[in-house]
């Protein structure tokens, strides 16, 4: 083994700090002076490493985050409903016209059109029907967010991505 | 950990019954997939579970990417929230704990280019005060265990300083690898790099950090 083979099997030997090297690369060490010597401080460097400790996580934690699950809980139905009045307000609604159709339908077919507006007040079952109709494209958006940030990972200042 | 925070007033009003008869299941024997699975069923124990597991290497990775205890437990806090958030349009495509780091991760790296102008780069200086304990270091008085400390001080620092001052890669590499434990494969997985690639950056921020850090070890 060389010097050039030895940086191979290097690579490993420092990722894997308990890994031993092969007979090879052992007999290789004990030729040659510099893999040897640039094993070593590659293996002090990262066991000098472990000086930086983190403290541990507050007694107050677990409380805290519990305390913005529950929050944001309570906040949901609201927040949903928030969300549909702007959709309603500021959205031109094309993708909305087939579902509104089929709820207005379903009103004309359930109370016939003279208690329309009435049912409408008194949030009928279609209405139901395209509020879930709504929470199918919220849940949809929410996804296609989620996915926006997993994907936006850093931008690549070295390495190749794997695609 | 039978009932924590989250179950006790909440369980029986959101749960149907078969949901909430299997929040009385012992989730150590199962693997995060199965917990988060539980979770988007609607198990809110299952999230109790997963905060006892992760809190506290998340929050340690947290503040090994901010230095500082505060903000790495708002943006830890903000990881978990974010996990309980898309526990119903979780996928059970990777390991959890690679999806998790993922998150935190880009929370991080999010976190440091926000305030990257207010701090000026990560430079870290040997005189400025220490996170941990809010205290500046002390000037030798010449007793031994003073001695140790402030080397110990100055060693960490310098750690700490080198390993910021990587490639944002290099240095999110080197945090998961290092002081985190995991192993290159699932390191690529969270920066969706391939194995090799993962593997000589890795390799790279050694190098630079036994150069860097030689009059420390
Ligand atoms: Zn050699």
């Amino acid at each position: 083994m060389n010097c050039h083979e030895f940086q191979n099997e290097l690579e490993d030997l420092v990722l894997n700090p308990a890994q031993a090297p092969s007979p090879v690369a052992q007999a290789h060490l004990s030729n040659c002076d510099p893999c040897s010597a640039e094993l070593k401080e590659l293996r002090a460097t990262f066991a000098a490493m472990d000086a930086w400790t983190a403290p541990e996580p507050s007694p107050w934690f677990d409380t805290r985050v519990t305390a913005r699950v529950r929050a944001e809980q309570q906040s949901a139905p609201a927040n949903f409903l928030e969300r549909l009045r702007a959709r309603l307000l500021y959205n031109t609604g094309a993708q909305f016209r087939p579902m509104m159709a089929t709820a207005m339908a379903l009103v004309l077919m359930v109370g016939g059109a003279g208690t329309y507006l009435a049912s409408v007040k008194s949030t009928p079952a279609p209405r139901a029907a395209v509020v879930e109709d709504l929470q199918i494209l919220d849940r949809n958006d929410q996804a296609i967010q989620e996915m926006d940030l997993l994907d936006d990972a850093s931008q690549d200042d070295e390495g190749i991505p794997q695609t | 950990m039978g009932t924590m925070a989250l179950n006790p007033d909440l369980k029986n009003v959101t749960l149907p019954d078969a949901v909430v008869a299997s929040a009385q299941t012992d989730f150590t024997a199962n693997d995060d997939v199965q917990t988060m699975l539980a979770l988007k069923a609607g198990n809110l124990e299952a999230f109790d579970v997963l905060l006892a597991k992760y809190r506290k290497p998340i929050v340690s990775f947290m503040y090994r990417m901010v230095h500082n205890q505060a903000i790495a437990e708002e943006l830890a806090q903000e990881v978990f929230l974010r996990v309980f958030r898309s526990r119903e349009t979780y996928r059970a495509e990777a390991r959890f704990s690679t999806w998790l780091y993922r998150i935190a991760t880009n929370l991080g790296v999010n976190h440091a280019r926000d305030t990257k102008n207010e701090r000026s780069a990560p430079t870290i200086h040997l005189d400025e005060p220490d996170y941990e304990t809010g205290t500046m270091p002390d000037v030798a008085d010449g007793t031994p265990s003073v001695e140790a400390d402030l080397l110990h001080e100055e060693r960490m620092k310098a750690i700490r300083q080198h390993v910021m001052e990587l490639p944002e890669r290099q240095r999110n590499a080197v945090l998961m690898h290092k002081y985190q434990g995991m192993d290159y494969k699932q390191i690529g997985e969270v920066l969706k790099l391939s194995e090799s690639a993962t593997k000589s950056l890795l390799f790279r921020a050694y190098q630079t950090l036994r150069v860097k850090l030689k009059d420390f070890v």
